[in-house]
């Protein structure tokens, strides 16, 4: 039970943090970021996108490292993050591709551009932990089922590599993605690139607290089914 | 451990050979698939669409090879009996080369349909075609082991391997389709050489691991 208690204190600590945050970031998006002069208050949807996008990959690694952990160590504590984490990447994956579609149309004119990468890589990580979540309800056995998924989160990771790859070989047109940020220059109007920060910070907290949450909620069950079996 | 695999290879062959249950499955299947595509799109194709189309049958029949690769096993305790002799290596590797030899029959197959349907020359572009399905079998065969021996015992396997299959595999699909689209325009290897080295990539990685979570999954 001490075990159980001892994560709340970090959880609580982070989900104060993303309400802060969170109201800061809607602040921020509405009163003090400027309106983009060619995309209009359609740019605003950039803040969103592009913080749920650092929360999903951040969401896919921490499924990726604790799926090896339970591989290795077949530690139950490492399943439980492993599984809260892929299904936080399909639920914050899902506000990717969504608010990615909507800046599409509004960018681009069209919703889903084929020949970008980066939307391609976003599609098939969320199809891929879409499908975890569908195989970890549908195989019965707890020992396959855990070992089943870890495997498949370990096989679905490795494909990103060869995706990024297919961009320079595919001979694709110029990507319409830009890069917002790199070393030397962040490309954007300060007040935007804050309003971006804050929007990130938040989005991180969010993935954070949502995984610490469900796993904690997948432990007490466990903790339960003990108890019960006792 | 060479000798139990090619074994299990002849047990598997012999199995397929005596009771044609997959063969007739695929030789229908791939009939009707190419059959829908002639019809849909004419006989005069692209080289383009024609990789396309024959990217997606070799993926839909090999998916219901794959699944099959395991029938066998699941019956009369027959997979606890063989890993009851102590390594499971012999397991993967001699599955993964019936798989990828049992793929590329059929794909050889789907080929002849192709030709056939569509009244498309491939035999002149044969050995490119060769090239570019053995770098994608090892990985489907890898791949498609692993998941397959995970799921055997599951219900709704054939729709759970698909979807997890698919994701996995879609790099080398899309580096299948665009060298089939290379070759079947009348490029040489060295033009594919970049979709051969990925393909090559792909399976250097995906056996490796494959072959180290086969006995994960088995546990």
């Amino acid at each position: 039970m001490k075990k159980l208690v001892s994560g709340f204190a970090v959880m609580n600590l982070l989900a104060v943090g993303w309400a802060v945050t969170t109201a800061l970031t809607v602040w921020l998006v509405m009163m003090y970021a400027p309106v983009d002069a060619e995309l209009g208050y359609s740019q605003k949807i950039f803040y969103v996108h592009i913080g749920s996008a650092a929360a999903m990959m951040i969401a896919v690694l921490s499924a990726f490292i604790c799926s090896i952990l339970y591989l290795v160590r077949r530690n139950l504590r490492a399943d439980n993050y492993a599984v809260a984490s892929a299904q936080t990447a399909a639920v914050v994956g899902a506000i990717v591709l969504i608010t990615g579609m909507m800046w599409a149309k509004a960018a681009w004119g069209t919703f889903f551009p084929l020949t970008e990468v980066k939307l391609l890589i976003f599609l098939l990580l969320w199809v891929i932990f879409v499908a975890y979540i569908i195989l970890r309800n549908a195989i019965e056995d707890s020992g396959i089922k855990r070992a089943g998924s870890a495997v498949f989160a370990v096989f679905g990771f490795l494909t990103m590599p060869f995706v990024l790859f297919i961009n320079r070989w595919a001979e694709m047109p110029s990507q319409l993605h830009p890069t917002v940020i790199t070393a030397h220059d962040s490309g954007m109007e300060p007040r935007m690139l804050v309003t971006l920060l804050c929007s990130i910070v938040s989005w991180l907290l969010a993935g954070a607290v949502l995984i610490i949450v469900r796993a904690k909620i997948a432990e007490i069950e466990q903790a339960f089914e003990t108890l019960e079996t006792k | 451990m060479i000798k139990r695999a090619i074994l299990l290879v002849k047990k598997d062959i012999a199995i397929e050979l005596s009771q044609f249950r997959a063969v007739g499955t695929i030789a229908i299947m791939s009939i009707l698939i190419i059959l829908i595509f002639a019809l849909a799109m004419g006989q005069a194709i692209s080289a383009a669409q024609a990789g396309a189309v024959l990217a997606i049958s070799f993926l839909f029949c090999g998916i219901v090879a794959v699944e099959r690769s395991f029938d066998s096993e699941t019956q009369n305790g027959a997979m606890d009996a063989m890993r009851s002799m102590g390594q499971t290596d012999f397991i993967f590797w001699g599955k993964c080369l019936f798989v990828a030899g049992f793929l590329l029959a059929v794909e050889i197959w789907i080929c002849l349909v192709f030709a056939v349907m569509f009244n498309f020359d491939l035999f002149s572009f044969w050995l490119g075609i060769l090239v570019l399905l053995c770098g994608f079998n090892i990985s489907f065969a890898a791949v498609g082991v692993v998941f397959s021996a995970m799921l055997a015992k599951c219900r709704g396997k054939g729709f759970l391997l698909t979807l997890l299959v698919l994701p996995v595999l879609i790099s080398p699909v899309i580096a299948i389709t665009s060298g089939l689209k290379v070759v079947l325009s009348g490029g040489g290897l060295g033009e594919i050489s970049n979709w051969l080295k990925f393909l090559a990539g792909f399976d250097v990685v995906f056996v490796g691991l494959a072959w180290i979570s086969f006995e994960k999954v088995l546990e």
